[in-house]
């Protein structure tokens, strides 16, 4: 490792500390909400720290962790050094600028909006500017990961690229699809809005452009978990991936099929047609199939290890895995939180079904468990793997790494089940706090508690999985492997493979034939239909 | 530095696999198959119908 | 090698297919209750702009709430506004077709209904309509479910269904939660 050590420690400490600010923010959150009496609690304050939440999580340590992590692969797996170093650090410098821009903004009370922004209400500008800055630099991020992917082709001419790093490229390429819905929204509408160039906006466009984004990044975000499924797993748990080839085509299929699906954020609103909705609602089905193919070729690549390992019979081989590895365990606690997950996306997405669950808390209950769930406990995952790489220690304690690892389970768990039962008894979202004198909503008071107390858990296990990192500082044993020996080899290495499993360029026209298919009318609509346009409501005035 | 598996190891348990897997991902699969249908049929279309 | 990748690919790609059909299934659900169950998203497409409804149109005060049509329709009419509802409270008969029409004069909100399918976004600039039957009496909470700032969580509604007998319109064929 040459500039990833400490590139990949900078974006990852950012990451870390930003998600355990935003899991005691969404603790006192949690506590507002509940029937017992929470500190500081007024509306402004409470929705301030939603979108501080919000703008950590899904905001921040997800960028970071991207970036992070794509610098270590694209010098570990590739074996040669990053190129353009000082345009990663000058990338960090924007990421870590935008941040504070935004978050100072959040904090003085003139950024009440949300991370998903709810034009027409506007914000301070400089909120918007901080998340611009962290954008920006995720697009060089973007770029750089393109430039050490071909200069390793060029370098290796005919050779299959290493599959983290054709993985973490798709999600590059994916990332510069996404971003464009939300650019095109800020750049046009909100920032001339924020700036007082625009009294008036169509708010129907502002929430098509934003779906554009809003599903696709949720794949951005996962896209370094599953990374972890296919290239360092099979190697933790000691077996071999079952199959490259299929790892190579789900990522595909995640870049063609994460993009074109956006509208099923919207399947309530009234301004797009159930034509449209309907033909992204079939997309979003084909989007899980990249998934069921993960759940089967993890499975079998887990199988060959517990098999090895003496297991018999068709379920033995389960048992027989080295489930005292984080790694492994991180696996199957993210496989079960992927099973309920998954179950709560199908809900969400089937078309009219999306009526019983629309921003009620199943919503909450899904995003948290999912994304909360199987990716960011496989983020705990890679970062307790590589950790030893960076820092040259030892792990001191893979007893505290396990610990933490179920405390997060558990407590996800208590969290996010009950809020799929108070979404289906009807309670709605982004409430500061509910009149438990109406009998309806007394009934609820139970389950909130109870999922209040997930929440606490949570909070100990973040808190724990800083420790575990801090620990390192103070190991003792130095550590005996090489970055390589984090990475899996396949039952059947590839000599070779098809150029379309080795590039993107068929993938993004086949892109673009999509996007132009699932979201070209339903954007052209607004400039035919010409819309009434809203009024501005700032959200920003000093009190 | 971790030692993979042998040749030969490697090919007794291939003879195995997938079977264990697809097994577990039949049953994960039907499982949310069967619990989304279940929520249809005792949720969903008793709620009434809206267009 | 007891496999060799083409067969692992085989074996992927058969589960690829039973993934395609178990996805199918569900599909074909939703398509099925669309068509036959009537159950489809409220995507009517109809503009309103948002500065002038309270002063002309379908939106105007004395325009809102329940009324019966004189061909028998029944339609309620609620504007969403920050941060409360207007009427506050509607009601409707149970066992009736009845539509539900929403508008904003100013940002974006949203509604479900309790114990039922009924939930719409409501949008500035556009008329949310949603056409249902309601199966069973009672009070029930219609509370906007977007955020819509920072008096979001105290706007709530009351959809109150009567047993059609106790339906009874006035001179003018409207029907308001005071008339009791």
């Amino acid at each position: 490792m040459t500039h990833a050590r400490n590139l990949t420690f900078a974006h990852l400490w950012v990451a870390f500390i930003a998600f355990t600010i935003a899991l005691v923010l969404g603790v006192w959150q949690m506590w507002a909400r509940s029937p017992l009496p929470a500190p500081f609690l007024t509306a402004s304050t409470y929705f301030s720290s939603v979108t501080a939440h919000g703008t950590a999580t899904a905001y921040v340590l997800t960028t970071f962790m991207v970036m992070g992590f794509g610098y270590y692969v694209a010098e570990t797996a590739l074996a040669r050094p990053l190129p353009a170093p000082r345009w990663a650090w000058i990338a960090f410098a924007l990421g870590v600028a935008g941040t504070l821009m935004a978050v100072v903004t959040i904090l003085t009370g003139r950024a009440a909006v949300l991370f998903t922004f709810y034009p027409p209400l506007i914000a301070s500008v400089f909120y918007y500017l901080g998340l611009v800055l962290v954008v920006a630099a995720s697009w060089i991020w973007c770029v750089l990961m393109l430039i050490a992917m071909g200069q390793w082709k060029r370098a290796n001419p005919g050779r299959p690229v290493p599959l983290a790093m054709f993985a973490t490229v798709a999600n590059a390429v994916m990332w510069l699809w996404t971003t464009v819905g939300v650019a095109a929204e800020l750049l046009f509408q909100v920032i001339p809005a924020a700036l007082g160039l625009k009294a008036e906006m169509d708010v129907g466009l502002s929430r098509t452009l934003f779906s554009w984004t809003l599903y696709a990044i949720v794949y951005f975000w996962l896209i370094p978990s599953y990374i972890a499924f296919y290239t360092m797993v099979p190697q933790a748990a000691g077996g071999r991936l079952y199959s490259d080839t299929m790892g190579r085509l789900t990522f595909v299929l995640f870049l063609l099929y994460s993009l074109p699906v956006g509208l099923h954020h919207l399947l309530m609103d009234p301004q797009q047609s159930n034509a449209f909705k309907f033909l992204q609602v079939a997309l979003t089905a084909l989007v899980s199939v990249p998934t069921l193919l993960t759940v089967f070729t993890i499975g079998a690549s887990l199988e060959i290890a517990g098999r090895l390992r003496g297991g018999r019979g068709l379920f033995g081989w389960i048992a027989a895995l080295p489930w005292e590895r984080p790694m492994v365990l991180a696996t199957g606690l993210a496989f079960l939180m992927l099973g309920l997950g998954g179950f709560g996306g199908l809900i969400n997405m089937s078309y009219g079904m999306n009526a019983m669950v629309h921003n009620t808390s199943w919503v909450t209950a899904h995003f948290h468990l999912i994304f909360g769930g199987t990716v960011v406990i496989m983020y705990f995952a890679i970062a307790y793997a590589i950790w030893p790489t960076l820092t040259g220690r030892a792990a001191p304690s893979l007893a505290l790494q396990r610990l933490q690892l179920w405390l997060w389970f558990i407590g996800m768990l208590v969290m996010t089940l009950p809020w799929h039962t108070l979404g289906l008894l009807g309670q709605w979202r982004r409430v500061a706090t509910f009149n438990y004198a109406d009998p309806i909503i007394a009934a609820w008071g139970p389950w909130v508690i109870v999922s209040l107390i997930g929440g606490v858990i949570l909070l100990a296990s973040g808190l724990l999985f800083v420790y575990n990192l801090l620990e390192f500082n103070v190991a003792r044993e130095p550590n005996a492997e090489a970055p390589g020996a984090l990475y899996a080899t396949a039952v059947h290495p590839p000599a070779r493979v098809p150029a379309t499993l080795n590039g993107f360029r068929l993938w993004n026209a086949l892109v673009l034939v999509l996007m132009v298919l699932a979201y070209g009318y339903p954007l052209a609509q607004f400039f035919i239909i010409k819309s009434p346009e809203a009024l501005v409501h700032r959200v920003d005035e000093r009190r | 530095m971790a030692t993979g598996p042998s040749d030969q190891d490697l090919e007794r348990v291939m003879r195995e696999v997938p079977r264990g897997a697809f097994a577990l991902a039949a049953l994960t699969t039907g499982l949310l198959l069967a619990g989304w249908l279940l929520v249809y049929f005792l949720i969903f279309l008793p709620r009434g119908m809206v267009s | 090698m007891a496999i060799a990748e083409e067969g692992i690919v085989r074996s992927e790609l058969r589960w690829a297919a039973i993934s395609i059909g178990v996805v199918s299934v569900i599909m074909l659900a939703i398509i099925y209750a669309g068509l036959v169950h009537h159950i489809n998203p409220p995507s009517n497409i109809e503009t309103i702009d948002p500065k002038t409804l309270h002063l002309t149109g379908e939106f105007t005060e004395p325009n809102l709430g329940t009324r019966v049509a004189a061909d028998g329709q029944i339609t309620s009419r609620i504007v969403a506004t920050q941060f409360t509802f207007v009427p506050r409270c509607i009601v409707l008969p149970a066992n009736r077709p009845v539509t539900l029409r929403f508008a904003t004069p100013d940002v974006i909100h949203g509604i479900l209904v309790t114990g039922t399918n009924v939930n719409t976004m409501i949008v500035p600039g556009y008329v949310s309509q949603v056409h249902t039957v309601f199966t069973r009496t009672g009070d029930l909470l219609m509370p906007c479910h977007e955020y819509c700032g920072l008096g979001h969580s105290e706007m709530s509604a009351t959809v109150r269904v009567v047993p059609p007998g106790d339906f009874k319109p006035d001179s003018q064929g409207g029907v308001s939660c005071d008339a009791r």
